[in-house]
């Protein structure tokens, strides 16, 4: 009985879901374009539904920070004239 | 593995246009390939090169990144960047090459192959290669080899997800993709994403852990995500089967499966129970090192807390128990009713729009006397065409293709199995071996037998963008482009249901092609030019593209991932794409080839005596990736040299200290390592990291072919049946007996052109 009763709750669980799953489909999908007012307030929204509010586990000064690379800087290394 | 991505296309798969960041670039998107994990990623580009390569634009895919992505373009530009087709002069494995032109190479290769495959058959051609290095293969290696008459195609695959997908089909008929960003349990078996291994896995499951989700880690180590994990099981190495058993032992007991889903949908459910029931809590306990009352904690979290995910571990793949672990979690899926959920494990199927990659593959076109003569179908057929034979019916009736290829995993060789044919020790010859994006000689187990079976061939042909140890014993080395100088799209490897473009940032240095222009030459070269009729690959994915209304070009522009909208319990509709219709707890494919249809656990055996520690392989630091990408100096800086890690306790009772040197020694082989002493360490146990060996160090089988035979851990792992999975023929990389000797590590004279700068 208990069992059954998880596995309704757990149901009712798993349709809500689908439902949540079909507005974050959609706030994704306008954030996705960024073309009108709505599409930025959706982008905006989406980043604070897809990352949690608080400490930001992704960020990484090694990633975040880096500059890239100088192209000609790149050609002299693939020549080997530079280290 | 590829990025999930669980949205519906028509809303989310159209994006605005990456924008550069740096001046005067221009801005592709694209997919990274240095792993395995296809991050979309922007690149920017300034005169002629790509000058940065960051996470997209997109809020999906925000720090899809890692510091491997970051590093790309610096990694491709390096100096020993192959850049013209070579010819081996000297003896093979001399390491000494001539520069030749594209059309020389091609020419003798076409006429040395046609020879061969006229005087010993077509299944003395053998491939292996990975598909993330050579996205523009397109299932165009196996579609010629189909079309010549030779099944023996090997991949690394075979010990890493492509293994885990044939197997997974022999319970349900598919292998699913975790809804991770809608699950509310994770189940992360040894394997353990980072920030910088595979990111976009990392950030969903630390994502989901903050908004509640449960997280249980079994590892034998304390790794990053046991240390934030709800139950950590520290169970012994390659003890997982057990603990699954003892998992289901509670599930069962406690009456906490789906009962309506296992009475309608599966077969075999009283033998499983039959077989559970000898894995008592209080043996399982005792087979994994962990206490009961935490085992059955975790199995009530994972059986009540769902939807739950197990996400794919190269773990289980990698061990004697792999068929039955790799059947255990198919089960656990199932029965919890978490399969085809939200949040569960999606069957998803191929895109009906796209002509998927296994299409091209043309496995029909290959003879049933020459899929029989697959090496490895005998002995080990689980994800040979014999052990995946009963499944065309099925997939046919459920996915619409009598052959779908998932992870190009399902159609194998068996690698093993090859090797000794190379070696001239199998039921007949294999004399041509081709390798693609592919370190060979690292990248299985047995390097011994391997180097054997590479020494014995007539001809050897390697495309690559750096000469690695295979390509040193080879007879021809053409240089390969990168991910950054060719147009990609990935269908996830028939994983997901989902297509993505990746634009082309550059055009490849000097002489540099596509493994697509490579195969249609080699399809030249053996007069076979109509197998490959497409002259380029832009116009193969027109072609793949036909049914969208789109070419490839508008497809990229357009389009950051093409996907349909999510539909679940779809087997409701056509059942599951097995014999017999239902999830099959007690497989009937495993039976008709002769092996136990039910998972079973074998214990370890008796370690030979004076070798009383453990050691588990398999693992890379975070800014390698498999054998590559040594040669980049920022990466090396932070992992100069290869690592083994040992605990306080163990370091001391070997008298051994942080920074030592020290001999590690199996029954097959040794390789010298510097110790690194590690808190989440388990007592007795040595941790041995992936795929070593230093470009700079001297070229040739008589200098050690750039330190392999010095460090690769490939010679600690054979394939004695005791530490082999039967069913598949896979060997045991997780707990195998070794010693360790204190030693002291000698310079090794360096080889000038390759040298790493710092
Ligand atoms: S995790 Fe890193 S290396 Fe792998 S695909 Fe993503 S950016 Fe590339």
């Amino acid at each position: 009985m208990i069992v059954q009763s998880i596995r309704s709750a757990r149901d009712i669980g798993l349709r809500w879901l689908e439902r949540k799953l079909g507005l974050v489909t959609w706030v994704a999908g306008r954030g996705s374009r960024n073309a009108t007012a709505l599409d930025k307030a959706c982008r905006w929204l989406a980043a604070v539904l897809l990352m949690p509010p608080g400490e930001d586990f992704m960020r990484d000064p090694l990633i975040d920070e880096h500059p890239g690379f100088d192209p000609d800087e790149l050609e002299a290394y693939s020549r080997g004239e530079t280290a | 593995m590829p990025a999930t991505v669980p949205f519906d296309a028509e809303k989310v798969g159209k994006s605005r246009r990456p924008v550069a960041t740096k001046e005067g670039a221009t801005a592709q998107r694209a997919l990274c390939a240095t792993c395995d994990i296809a991050c979309s990623v922007g690149t920017e580009t300034k005169k002629g090169r790509v000058v940065k390569v960051r996470a997209s634009d997109n809020p999906l895919f925000r720090d899809n990144i890692c510091m491997k992505g970051v590093y790309a373009p610096r990694g491709f530009a390096n100096p020993n960047r192959l850049m013209h087709p070579m010819k081996r002069v000297g003896e093979r494995g001399s390491g000494k090459f001539e520069r030749v032109t594209w059309d020389e190479a091609m020419a003798d290769i076409g006429a040395r192959l046609k020879a061969i495959i006229a005087k010993y058959g077509p299944e003395s051609w053998a491939v292996s290669t990975s598909q993330w290095n050579t996205g523009t293969d397109c299932g165009l290696s196996r579609r010629l080899m189909n079309h010549i008459g030779s099944p023996n195609w090997i991949s690394g695959v075979a010990l890493c997800a492509g293994n885990t997908a044939a197997v997974n089909r022999l319970t349900y008929g598919w292998f699913p993709m975790g809804d991770f960003n809608n699950t509310n349990c994770i189940v992360l078996i040894g394997h353990n994403p980072t920030r910088h291994s595979w990111s976009p896995i990392y950030s969903m499951i630390r994502t989901r852990q903050a908004r509640g989700a449960k997280l249980i880690v079994l590892d034998p180590r304390k790794s990053e995500n046991a240390a934030r994990a709800d139950i950590w099981l520290p169970l012994k190495a390659g003890s997982d089967t057990a603990m699954l058993f003892g998992w289901l032992k509670v599930i069962i007991d406690e009456k906490l499966y789906d009962a309506q889903f296992v009475r309608d949908w599966t077969v075999g459910w009283e033998d499983l129970k039959r077989r559970v029931d000898e894995f008592p809590l209080s043996r399982v306990a005792e087979l994994t090192g962990c206490k009961e009352a935490d085992i059955r904690a975790a199995a009530r979290m994972y059986a009540t807390q769902g939807p739950s995910l197990i996400p794919w571990t190269p773990i289980t793949d990698q061990q004697r128990n792999s068929t039955s672990g790799i059947r255990l979690q198919t089960i656990l899926r199932a029965i919890c009713g978490n399969l085809d959920v939200v949040g569960g494990e999606t069957l998803q199927g191929l895109n009906p729009d796209i002509i998927p990659e296994t299409v091209i593959e043309a496995h029909e076109v290959l003879p049933e006397e020459q899929k029989l003569k697959q090496l490895g179908t005998e002995d080990h057929p689980v994800f040979t065409y014999r052990g995946q034979d009963a499944l065309r019916e099925p997939m046919k009736r459920v996915w619409g293709h009598e052959y779908v290829n998932q992870v190009v995993g399902c159609y194998m060789a068996n690698p093993n199995s090859t090797f000794k044919a190379m070696a001239g020790k199998g039921p007949y010859p294999v004399k041509a071996f081709v390798f693609m994006g592919n370190n060979p000689l690292l990248s299985y187990a047995n390097m011994p037998l391997i180097l054997e079976g590479m020494m014995n061939q007539e001809l050897i042909v390697a495309h690559e963008q750096f000469m690695t140890p295979s390509a040193q014993l080879a007879d021809y080395v053409l240089p390969a482009d990168s991910w950054l100088e060719r147009p990609w799209m990935s269908d996830m490897f028939g994983w997901m249901s989902a297509s993505r473009p990746s634009e082309k940032s550059m055009e490849p240095p000097g002489e540099c092609e596509s493994t697509f222009s490579f195969l249609k030459r080699l399809a030249g070269a053996l007069d076979r030019p109509e197998v490959i009729p497409w002259e380029s690959v832009e116009e193969l994915y027109d072609w793949r593209l036909e049914k969208t209304g789109m070419s490839f070009e508008e497809f990229s522009k357009n389009y950051e991932v093409y996907f349909n909208k999510p539909r679940y319990k779809k087997y409701e509709q056509t059942g599951f794409a097995t014999p017999s219709g239902k999830v099959e707890l007690k497989s009937s494919i495993l039976e008709d080839l002769g092996f136990d249809p039910l998972p079973y656990f074998r214990e370890d055996p008796p370690a030979p005596e004076g070798f009383d520690l453990m050691l588990f392989t398999g693992v890379r630091e975070d800014g390698f990736f498999q054998t590559g990408h040594r040669h980049i100096a920022e990466m090396r800086a932070k992992n100069p040299e290869p690592v083994c890690f040992l605990s306080k306790k163990t370091a001391k009772k070997q008298g051994l200290r942080e920074g030592d040197w020290v001999e590690v020694e199996s029954t097959t082989g040794t390789v010298s390592m510097k110790v690194s002493v590690r808190d989440g360490m388990p007592n007795g146990r040595v941790r041995i990291l992936h795929g070593w060996w230093k470009p700079e160090l001297g070229r040739g089988l008589e200098a050690g072919l750039s330190g392999t035979m010095t460090y690769s851990d490939a010679q600690l792992t054979g394939d004695d049946p005791d530490y082999f999975d039967q069913e598949q023929g896979i060997p045991h990389f997780k707990g195998v007996p070794c010693k360790l000797t204190k030693t002291v590590h000698l310079p090794v004279a360096t080889d000038e052109p390759t040298a790493v700068r710092a």
